[in-house]
């Protein structure tokens, strides 16, 4: 490969731009993590004494605690819930596979403040305590969704004729699947549980409307945002920034960058298709 | 015969059985998707250990009759009868029938051994009798060294080795192959046609091979079927479908052919008496059993059965063009009142003469075969 | 396959396949059973709760079908904040369409490991979490160093936010539209004459269509009846429809009210998504 400097097109120029002004507020935060000033309005030496602080606050520990286990226990709703219903699909009719793919669209794209608003009415309706399970409810709904979409993305492009081969060599649909179908979904469950876990860790609106007395980490951070832009904020924002980029480039890792990337950007549009 | 409806399993396989039952027997069997018959009542039964090829145009319902037998179909209407046993409502993993895919369908997380080994893991052998069968598998099919290769690093041909090995290897009463060597270029296919030969007579399993190559079929085949629009059109050996087509839609399936419009006129010992609607001459030939005086018939003639210059029969037209192919010679000669005539000679003792000449065509009445118009 | 005929007597250890349909059915059942109780049943909450009508003093909801909610949206002092709500939304969604599109069209354009790159920059953003994202705004905004007055609690900074946090999520589905139109059509157009504006306004825009639209409806809708971006970019004094609603519920106590809203919110954007998507569909038709 001959390496031309060429002058960048406009929409290279373009693109660079763009990205920078996407990346550029995360350094901020990330930087300002260290930031010895507490007012941060100038550089005030590298300290890692926010994280400290920050750790050592025990609402937070607590509300981490409580949020890393709603996550958990999302992921592993959500994907009983979508690997089933993908496999359902593959074998459903046109008709019943489109009102699937109806409510999966709409629990994504419908706003939260609406399903979150539903959710507390039920709750208290039906005279049910706020908190936690609530909260993993209420999360299920739309983080299944997501799921689904990953884990059907990937088996559109499985053939069917692997279940029949592996029917016609005598192994009964479970053994199929357990031996066939599920290794080579492996990626995309890995991917969705990863991308649902996210996105159950940085939920704010559902969490706030069905916590009751328990508080997720997002929850407490945004109330904490709304009033003052203070270090430890910036620090426990950076903290779940890094948290982030770790899991998805475990995902890359454990994937490959090509399959986990087109998975991510397969999901995100699938949706709106 | 056999009695289906006693259900009773007979014993698995042709090793030890008996000889005599047919290894398949599909009575009166269909499929409807919808509202369109993609096979229609169809009859066929295999002997133990032939090579059966059906053949036929796509959508012909030969892909869906091999899908039932394999029962990744359920028929609409019929009964399968596999080694003696009614299998109809028998689930796929339970019939002793196995499938080579039109694509291999080969699984790409496991390896060319895992592959291999899937049915028989499936059926709880243990690890060294697993081993041992697979390694003597692969050599069979030529892969002897290449059991940890990884599915994506084969050619076109390995991973066909492998979709037979994988098959062959729990030795099913009949094999089921569904077009496999379409994906392959052509030295190739003749070459794994070959190999699937070799491999059929030394392990005497029934092969039921799908395929729309005609050619290809005929070389392989201890017996063909010849499918259309869902209906089984005849099932003879090669020679009795190419030599003695039994319908015009046969006749012009297996090969070129010229077909001249005929009447009968008169029946013997050595076949019908034929009008030729062209210029209405007499000639004599042999053909399909059964046809009644004055019905109107083709004449079946191949074209490397007629050659340029004198003979028994003879008719005269104008050459309309030649074309040198190497191993033969084509000429489309305009008969009046048979329309073009294609004429195939292998070795030409004559020079080539030019579009336009007028040229005589001859054959012999016994080279002819009559069929229903 | 109505005409499956199942006769009796020779069936071997044979799964019949009604019974194998239901064993099928019962997969889908985890997923029906959630919708229909966690998305669903609030749903239907909410519309029951909107035609009700609420007593300040005891706050008892009594049922019955009155449209005093509805009709209070229309009174109410917050008919403003709605206007403002749907048009920051739709400004922000036409903004993150006209900076997303051109590099969807450079990504799409890239090959290779470049492309990779390129994409994993932009997945990067989208994976990170979106509290942090706004949070991140603040900084920008706030820095006091930046001319006089703060730039936070303004319209302007919540619009702002929307198309910060929302433009990776129009960028993927432009890019996937616009990886999939076919190189060979871009040439020929060229090839048989139109410079690239043309290239662009003629060819590409049109086969890029349902990725435009899938893209606007993942920044419209949700954006619509966002809650947070307001409430940290805007202080409290720039409300938007999410906010709304939430007070309703959180500190009012005005649950007709609020469901009436909420209802209101899904119900329109219900109307435009499908009037959107059957007007692709049917240019899709014709073309």
């Amino acid at each position: 490969m001959t390496f031309r400097l060429k002058r960048p097109s406009g929409l290279a120029i373009v693109t660079a731009i763009v990205l920078v002004f996407l990346f550029a507020p995360i350094v901020v935060v990330l930087l300002n993590a260290f930031n010895g000033n507490r007012t941060l309005d100038s550089w005030g030496g590298f300290t890692g004494r926010w994280f400290s602080e920050a750790f050592r606050d025990s609402s937070v520990r607590s509300a981490l605690w409580v949020s890393v286990r709603v996550a958990l226990a999302s992921t592993a709703l959500s994907l009983i819930i979508a690997i089933p219903a993908a496999l359902w699909a593959r074998r459903a009719g046109p008709r019943a596979r489109a009102l699937l793919d109806a409510t999966t669209y709409m629990r994504i794209v419908l706003p939260e403040i609406v399903a979150a608003a539903g959710l507390f009415l039920l709750f208290r309706r039906a005279q049910l305590q706020l908190g936690m399970a609530a909260i993993i409810a209420g999360h299920v709904v739309f983080t299944s969704a997501y799921a689904t979409i990953v884990i059907q993305a990937r088996m559109a492009t499985l053939s069917g004729s692997l279940e029949e081969a592996a029917a016609d060599l005598g192994a009964v649909p479970w053994r199929a699947f357990y031996r066939v179908t599920l290794p080579l979904l492996r990626p995309a469950i890995i991917v969705a549980g990863l991308l649902v876990f996210t996105f159950s860790m940085d939920d704010v609106i559902t969490s706030a409307f069905l916590s009751g007395d328990t508080v997720t980490l997002p929850v407490l951070i945004f109330g904490l945002m709304r009033f003052h832009v203070t270090p430890e904020v910036n620090a426990i924002a950076a903290g779940v920034t890094v948290l982030t980029l770790v899991t998805f480039s475990l995902s890359a890792a454990l994937l490959g960058w090509r399959s986990g990337t087109s998975l991510v950007v397969g999901a995100r549009t699938e949706e709106a298709e | 015969m056999i009695d289906a409806a006693s259900g009773t399993d007979a014993p698995r396989g042709t090793e030890g059985g008996d000889e005599s039952v047919p290894a398949v027997s599909l009575r009166g069997i269909s499929c409807a998707f919808g509202s369109t018959l993609a096979v229609d009542d169809l009859h066929l039964e295999l002997a133990a250990g032939e090579f059966f090829s059906l053949i036929g145009a796509s959508g012909c319902g030969k892909s869906t009759t091999l899908r039932m037998i394999a029962g990744l179909q359920r028929p609409t209407a019929g009964r399968i009868v596999i080694a003696g046993r009614d299998v109809t409502d028998v689930s796929p993993e339970r019939r002793e029938v196995n499938t080579v895919f039109q694509h291999y369908a080969l699984f790409p997380h496991l390896n060319v051994f895992e592959n291999v080994a899937f049915g028989l893991r499936e059926r709880r052998l243990p690890k060294r009798e697993v081993a041992r069968r697979v390694e003597d598998m692969l050599a069979l099919v030529g892969l002897e060294d290449r059991g940890g290769a990884k599915i994506r690093e084969l050619s076109g041909g390995q991973q066909q080795r492998v979709a037979l090995g994988r098959s062959l290897i729990l030795e099913p009463a009949v094999l089921l192959l569904d077009e496999p060597l379409g994906a392959l270029d052509l030295k190739l296919r003749r070459q794994m046609q070959l190999v699937l030969k070799q491999v059929q007579s030394r392990v005497g399993i029934t092969f039921l091979y799908v395929t729309h190559d005609q050619e290809e079929a005929f070389a392989m085949s201890d017996r063909v079927g010849v499918m259309g629009s869902g209906v089984l059109a005849q099932v003879g050996t090669p020679q009795e479908i190419y030599h003695r087509p039994a319908s015009p839609f046969v006749a012009d399936f297996v090969g070129a052919s010229n077909r001249l419009d005929g009447e009968v006129v008169g029946r013997g010992g050595g076949g019908y008496e034929l009008s030729l609607a062209a210029d209405g001459r007499r000639i004599v030939a042999p053909g399909c059993p059964g046809l009644a005086l004055g019905a109107r018939v083709g004449v079946v003639i191949r074209p490397e059965a007629l050659t340029l210059g004198e003979g028994e029969q003879v008719l005269d037209g104008t050459l309309a063009d030649a074309s040198f192919l190497g191993s033969q010679t084509v000429y489309t000669i305009e008969v009046p009142g048979c329309g073009a005539v294609t004429v195939a000679e292998t070795r030409s003792n004559h020079a080539l003469p030019s579009p336009g000449e007028p040229v005589r065509i001859a054959f012999a009445g016994d080279d002819a075969w009559v069929v229903p118009a | 396959m109505s005409l499956v005929r199942l006769t009796s007597g020779t069936a071997q250890g044979a799964r019949s396949p009604s019974r194998r349909r239901i064993a099928v059915g019962t997969l889908v059942l985890p997923a029906v059973g959630w919708t229909a109780v966690f998305f669903l049943a609030p749903l239907i909450l909410l519309i029951a709760y909107s035609f009700g009508r609420i007593d300040i003093i005891t706050f008892t909801v009594s049922w019955g079908w009155t449209t005093h909610s509805y009709t209070q949206i229309f009174q109410s002092l917050y008919l403003s904040a709605i206007g403002r709500s749907l048009l920051l939304s739709l400004g922000a969604t036409v903004a993150c369409l006209i900076a997303g599109f051109p590099v969807a069209y450079y990504i799409s354009l890239q090959r290779g490991a470049r492309q990779l790159f390129l994409l994993v920059a932009i997945i990067v953003p989208f994976w990170t979490s979106f509290l942090v994202r706004t949070y991140a705004m603040t900084n920008l905004l706030d820095y006091s160093w930046l001319g006089g007055g703060r730039a936070l609690d303004t319209p302007f900074a919540v619009g702002l936010g929307i198309f910060y946090t929302y433009l990776p999520l129009m960028i993927l589905p432009l890019y996937v539209a616009l990886e999939r139109i076919d190189p060979a059509l871009r040439e020929s157009a060229a090839d048989l004459g139109a410079r690239p504006v043309r290239r662009l306004r003629r060819v590409i825009i049109p086969l890029a269509m349902p990725g435009i639209i899938a893209g606007c409806i993942l920044v419209g809708v949700p954006s619509t009846g966002e809650y947070v971006i307001p409430s940290i970019l805007g202080g409290g004094k720039v409300l938007m429809y999410g906010n709304i609603v939430a007070d309703q519920f959180q500190s009012t106590g005005n649950y007709p009210f609020g469901s009436a809203l909420a209802v209101s919110l899904m119900a329109v954007l219900t109307i435009v998504v499908l009037v959107v998507r059957r007007a692709s569909a049917s240019r899709e038709a014709v073309a």
